[in-house]
Formats: C-alpha cells, sequence, structure tokens
C-alpha cells in the first residue's frame, strides 16, 4: 500500500501581524493572526530546498533514493523553464529521477500528489517526493490580498514505512470562469468579488469530489476523524465545511489559516501536517482540496503506526526571526520600490 | 561595476553554488572548495573524488552592508533590507567562502558564530536566477 513516509514544512523567518493591517487600512481581511512573507532573496524554489531538505535529514534519507519528484506551485518564479532540475541540483537528488511540475491553480498540490501515489504503486521500495510550495500575490489595496501568505510543505511517498496511507481519490470539475484567476503575463491575482457565486462554485466542487470519494469506498464523513480543507478564508472554510457535513470537531485541527494566512496550493497541506502531528493510528483524514475555475480533489488518508517513529523529537522548520511592520511589508512586496 | 559572471560560468559551477560540492585530493585529502584544477594545499594533486560540503561552519570575518556600500547587483537588496551582512566563513571541512547571512539581526553578528548553509536567491542577471548559498545562525536553523 502506498501513502505518505515523511512530511516536513517551511515558513519564511519574517512574519507580520494582522494588527499590522488593521493600522495601515482600520481593518485586516481574511481572519488570519499572522502569516509569513518571503524575504527578498527567498521564492517558491528556495522555500522548496528549505522543506525538502529538512524531510531528508529528517528520514535520513540518502538523496540518491529520490526517483519521482513532483512539484506544485502557482507562483513559480519563471512562467517557463524546468523548476524541477533546481530543486534535483540543490538537493542533490539523481539525474536520472522523474520530475514534473503541477501548477495553474491551487489543485496543483493534490495532483502531485495523487501523481507520485499512482507512480509509487508501481514502483516497489521506491521513493517519491512532493513539494508543495507557494507564495500568492495580489494588489496591495485590496482586502483579500491580507492574508496571502508564503511556506512549503514537502512529503516523500512510498510503500515502505508509511505513515499514512492513501487509500482512495475523489474528483469533480466543472467549468466557473470569473472566480479567482491570474490571466497570463500578470503576477497578481484577480478577483471580480461575486461573493456567493465564488462560495456556490467552491461548494458544489468540494462536495462533488466528496461525494465521489465516499462513492469509491462506502464510507461516510463519520468514519473520518479529520477533515483539511483549501483555506483562502479563514472564516468561510468552516462555513464550507459545516455545509460539507463536517464538525468543528474534525475540522479544528486541520486549520492551519490563523497562522499561515492564505498558502496558495500549500494551504490545505499545512492544515495536513496540523493533523499528521497529532493524529492516532487508525484515524482516517479527509483532504480536500479546491483550485478555482474550478476543480477539487478528495483523498482519503489512513494514519498507521509508523507515524509514531516519524514524529519521535520532530519539529517544524518554523522559526521566527523578526516580525515586520506595514511598511516593511510593503518593500518586501516590491510594492513601493 | 558588475561582477559580470557569464551564464555558461555560473551554470558550470551550480553543484558547487546550489549545494557545496567540492573536489578532495587523492594525494593530501584535503577538500578544495571552490574546486580547483591543482590542489591549493598540496600543490601537486591534480587527482580528486567530489565531496560535498556539510555546511556547517562558523564566522571568521565579517562586514555590514548598506545601500551606497552595495555592488549594482545588490542596491536592490540593500536598499530593502537596510543592510545585510557579508561574511568570510571557516567552514568546519577547512575551507573559507565568502557569503551572507541571513535570518539574523547584523547586530548579532559575531566571530566564532556557529553558521549552517540554506539555498538563496543571490542576484538576477539578463533575466536569469542566480542561485546560491547564504548562511544562517544555527540557532535559527
Amino acid at each position: 500500500m502506498v501513502g505518505i513516509t515523511g512530511y516536513a514544512s517551511y515558513l519564511p523567518s519574517i512574519r507580520i501581524k494582522a494588527e499590522e493591517f488593521k493600522k495601515a487600512w482600520g481593518s485586516a481581511g481574511g481572519g488570519f493572526k499572522e502569516k509569513a512573507v518571503l524575504d527578498f532573496d527567498e521564492d517558491i524554489i528556495t522555500m522548496g530546498y528549505e522543506a525538502g531538505s529538512e524531510l531528508l535529514e529528517r528520514r535520513q534519507l540518502s538523496p540518491e533514493a529520490i526517483t519521482h519528484l513532483g512539484l506544485a506551485s502557482t507562483n513559480y518564479p519563471y512562467a517557463e523553464k524546468v523548476m524541477a532540475s533546481s530543486i534535483v541540483t540543490m538537493l542533490g537528488l539523481p539525474a536520472t529521477c522523474f520530475t514534473s511540475e503541477h501548477g495553474n491553480s491551487t489543485l496543483a498540490g493534490t495532483s502531485a500528489v495523487v501523481e507520485a501515489w499512482r507512480s509509487m504503486r508501481d514502483a516497489a521500495g521506491e521513493n517519491a517526493m512532493v513539494i508543495v510550495s507557494d507564495a500568492p500575490r495580489g494588489p496591495v489595496d485590496e482586502a483579500w490580498e491580507n492574508p496571502l501568505g508564503a511556506g512549503a510543505v514537502a512529503l516523500t511517498m512510498g510503500d515502505t514505512e508509511v505513515i499514512c496511507t492513501l487509500e482512495a481519490v475523489g474528483s469533480h470539475t466543472s467549468e466557473v470562469i470569473g472566480e479567482r484567476f491570474r490571466p497570463e503575463g500578470m503576477t497578481e491575482i484577480q478577483e471580480l468579488g461575486i461573493a456567493s457565486y465564488s462560495k456556490q462554485a467552491n461548494e458544489r466542487a468540494m462536495q462533488g469530489a466528496v461525494k465521489d470519494l465516499l462513492n469509491k469506498t462506502g464510507l461516510t464523513v463519520a468514519d473520518f476523524q479529520h477533515v483539511v480543507m483549501d483555506q483562502k478564508n479563514g472564516k468561510q472554510v468552516t462555513a464550507n465545511g459545516k455545509k460539507l457535513g463536517f464538525s468543528q470537531e474534525q475540522m479544528s485541527t486541520g486549520l492551519s489559516f490563523a497562522k499561515t494566512g492564505d498558502v496558495g496550493t500549500a494551504s490545505s497541506f499545512f492544515g495536513l501536517c496540523n493533523v499528521l502531528d497529532i493524529a492516532a493510528a487508525g484515524d482516517r483524514i479527509l483532504l480536500v482540496s479546491y483550485g478555482g475555475g474550478s476543480a477539487s480533489h478528495a483523498l482519503s488518508l489512513k494514519v498507521n503506526e509508523t507515524i509514531e517513529n516519524f514524529r519521535r523529537g520532530f519539529k517544524h522548520r518554523h522559526t521566527v526571526v523578526k516580525y515586520i511592520n506595514y511598511l516593511t511589508y510593503l518593500k518586501l512586496k516590491r510594492a513601493i520600490l | 561595476m558588475t561582477a559580470h559572471i557569464s551564464v555558461p560560468m555560473y551554470a558550470r559551477s551550480t553543484a558547487q553554488r546550489y549545494r557545496l560540492v567540492g573536489l578532495r585530493c587523492t594525494g593530501c585529502g584535503q577538500i578544495n572548495f571552490p574546486p580547483k584544477a591543482v590542489c591549493k594545499y598540496c600543490r601537486t594533486g591534480t587527482d580528486f573524488k567530489e565531496a560535498r560540503l556539510s555546511g556547517k561552519g562558523e564566522v571568521y570575518s565579517f562586514t555590514h552592508v548598506s545601500g551606497p556600500g552595495a555592488p549594482p547587483e545588490f542596491k536592490k537588496e540593500a536598499v530593502v533590507k537596510g543592510v545585510f551582512t557579508v561574511a568570510v566563513i571557516q567552514l568546519n571541512e577547512g575551507p573559507k567562502i565568502t557569503a551572507q547571512l541571513i535570518d539574523c539581526d547584523p547586530a548579532t553578528v559575531e566571530i566564532g558564530m556557529k553558521v549552517k548553509s540554506t539555498v538563496r536567491k543571490i542576484y538576477i542577471e539578463e533575466g536569469v536566477i542566480r542561485y546560491g548559498f547564504k548562511f544562517r545562525p544555527v540557532e535559527n536553523d
């Protein structure tokens, strides 16, 4: 059985609190408490390196043992160039490692995970690494820009020492125009602000994917001890979850939004890390991703006893070095220089 | 004046810049980093084996760079950061290299401070991102 064999996450050391947005604008959008901000010399690739190298060290795994590398982001530093080669060279993965990059929406993370899962099912004893690294950008004069954060999560996947088996995947895709989108050549997300339209699209996709998963597996919502969802808004995500039939108890651990803000396609993965940090053997986790425009994947994960060995003495690389004010934030965002 | 390292020249050195791969002289056993054609220690060795350094070391010397003092490639970085620190790092394996320090308040930098390497954007030239190593204090690792 193939699943997750390790996980690690990285948050940039520069943080900003929601209070700074309140001081600047009178209010802070999105329901976050604080978030991480890319330093001048950080990007999707350097964050991915941090999470990936942390994970290799944590698992005492030689980089040569990785035969599949999947990347996921909506903000690669190049619109066109192989990104995986930078990670391969930074980590020292073999040149023969199969690489693939996923992007274009916040669905990318689960796309990469499902691909690695399918790949490892035919590769007994091998190791895949999936790095989900994101830092969405928006116009600084919009309230919905306030919670856009940065971070990276790395997973290893395979059939050996599996801490959490991936059992099945459900999907739902439907064309939704004019929801969160970013036209070619633009660095900032566009948001037309058609609130109930977006909410309905989100519900439809996530409900559809969950329903597909439950049909395939014969499971019910009650079979899951934890539910982790794509998180773009701290308040909306729990309201949405309740509509989907999830209890506060099921959702609470997987909500990472307060500390990270909206980390694009990595959002649900920070929620997943929170859950994996405390989940008990036998627990089932429902991971529901979402990409605007729209599509959703629902993954059923089952936690194994081996998670105890992995978790022993483990700490995520979330070192905080400084909290910045709003002016410094604008400089780092290149909004005023 | 920019240092102007051409794209092919930079590309040839990515293993050393991205993950600190040096060359261990098979004659005297010392690791040359940056890699050399002739061993700088025994001055006769020309046969090497690749050796990846741990990235661990300590600050040997340092200087703080701010806006007017920064080379052109680093001008914008100096303006945004206000000031950044460049250090000579004595790596555990022996070689000394020059690199920026990150994730620390310049006022707290001390000779002997233990540091560990990571990867960051060094600069962008001709639209091409040049990645390379920078170091952070071990307590912030």
